[in-house]
């Protein structure tokens, strides 16, 4: 099968090796949150409404969409969090019917020593993805693979 | 493999400190990061199960392949790799072998450890679901590393390093 020869012994070990560190990455950032009274989940939603650009709020549509749950799941990790003092709900004044999280200074300081904790440890994640996967040559061949728009230059140029 | 990208950026952050407190940006792109990741992560356990396996026997499978050419699979070097406990690796191993994925091969001359290989119909599943897998992660590879420089560039290095490899990406 042509397809599956595109996949060389070194495609392995990078994938391999990626997600090895991936999980390395997310296990440390889980055990930090742990360690600070929180569960990933909550650690996560924090990021979510700090991380929202232009504003300081985000909705639970947008919750829901950030980490990937589903709406009621997202209801009922705001409400956890707004009983462990990290957020707030404060109604829309525009829509009253809509409601717009907020970090409390409590989450607010939490998130602040987690996150900086968190990104010492992406440099190893940075170079496990860098070298693989963003590099032009293998780009290159894995869109002809998959029929995407191959790359307009010439792989060698 | 290419290094080119991985020992620049290496040079270019050794010796940085970065600092305790982060900025609107780089929340942002912590943020943005997480949801790249997580999305990532769905994509491939949907991968997994559409291909008949558990996500935790595909990423099994995947180790085994993907062990350096010295690299022998041993439960505690799949451990490490999985970030699973020794008994939930023993156990998915056991699944497996009786679904006829993997066996285990008894290391001459020390014959109390074990190794993991794939059995030829362990093998047959991953070549497609790698290049699916290899294909989404090239997709996304250049936003997770542009949040990564947002990141991990500081102020001093901020300038040199908007081109690293987030630019590379961008052309494809």
């Amino acid at each position: 099968m042509a397809r599956q020869a595109r996949i060389s012994k070194l495609d392995y070990e990078a994938l391999a090796a990626f997600r090895a560190a991936l999980r390395r990455f997310l296990r440390f950032t889980e055990e930090g949150a742990r360690a600070a009274g929180l569960t990933p989940q909550q650690h996560q939603l924090l990021l979510a409404v700090k991380g929202q650009p232009g504003r300081h709020w985000v909705s639970i549509k947008e919750v829901a969409e950030a980490l990937q749950v589903r709406h009621h799941a997202a209801v009922g990790l705001v409400d956890r969090c707004e009983g462990a003092g990290l957020v707030r709900r404060v109604a829309d004044p525009h829509d009253r019917r809509q409601v717009r999280v907020v970090l409390t200074a409590a989450g607010e300081k939490v998130l602040e020593r987690l996150s900086a904790r968190n990104r010492r440890e992406l440099e190893t994640l940075r170079e496990a993805l860098g070298g693989p996967f963003v590099s032009r040559g293998r780009v290159g061949s894995s869109s002809h693979a998959t029929g995407r728009p191959a790359r307009p230059r010439s792989r060698r140029g | 493999m290419r290094r080119g990208v991985a020992d620049n950026i290496a040079l270019r952050y050794k010796g940085d400190v970065l600092p305790q407190t982060l900025t609107g940006p780089e929340y942002r792109a912590l943020a943005e990061f997480r949801y790249e990741v997580r999305r990532f992560l769905h994509f491939s356990e949907r991968a997994a199960r559409s291909a008949g396996l558990e996500p935790q026997q595909h990423q099994l499978l995947l180790a085994v392949k993907g062990m350096p050419e010295d690299g022998k699979a041993t439960v505690g070097v799949l451990a490490e790799r999985l970030q699973i406990e020794h008994h939930s690796v023993v156990a998915l191993l056991d699944r497996m072998e009786a679904r006829g994925l993997v066996r285990r091969v008894r290391a001459e001359p020390d014959r109390r450890y074990a190794y993991v290989r794939l059995t030829a119909r362990g093998e047959a599943i991953l070549p497609l679901l790698s290049m699916f897998h290899r294909a989404e992660l090239c997709s996304v590879a250049p936003s997770l590393s542009r949040a990564l420089s947002a990141l991990l560039a500081h102020r001093r290095g901020r300038a040199r390093v908007a081109g690293v490899s987030g630019r590379e990406g961008d052309d494809v």
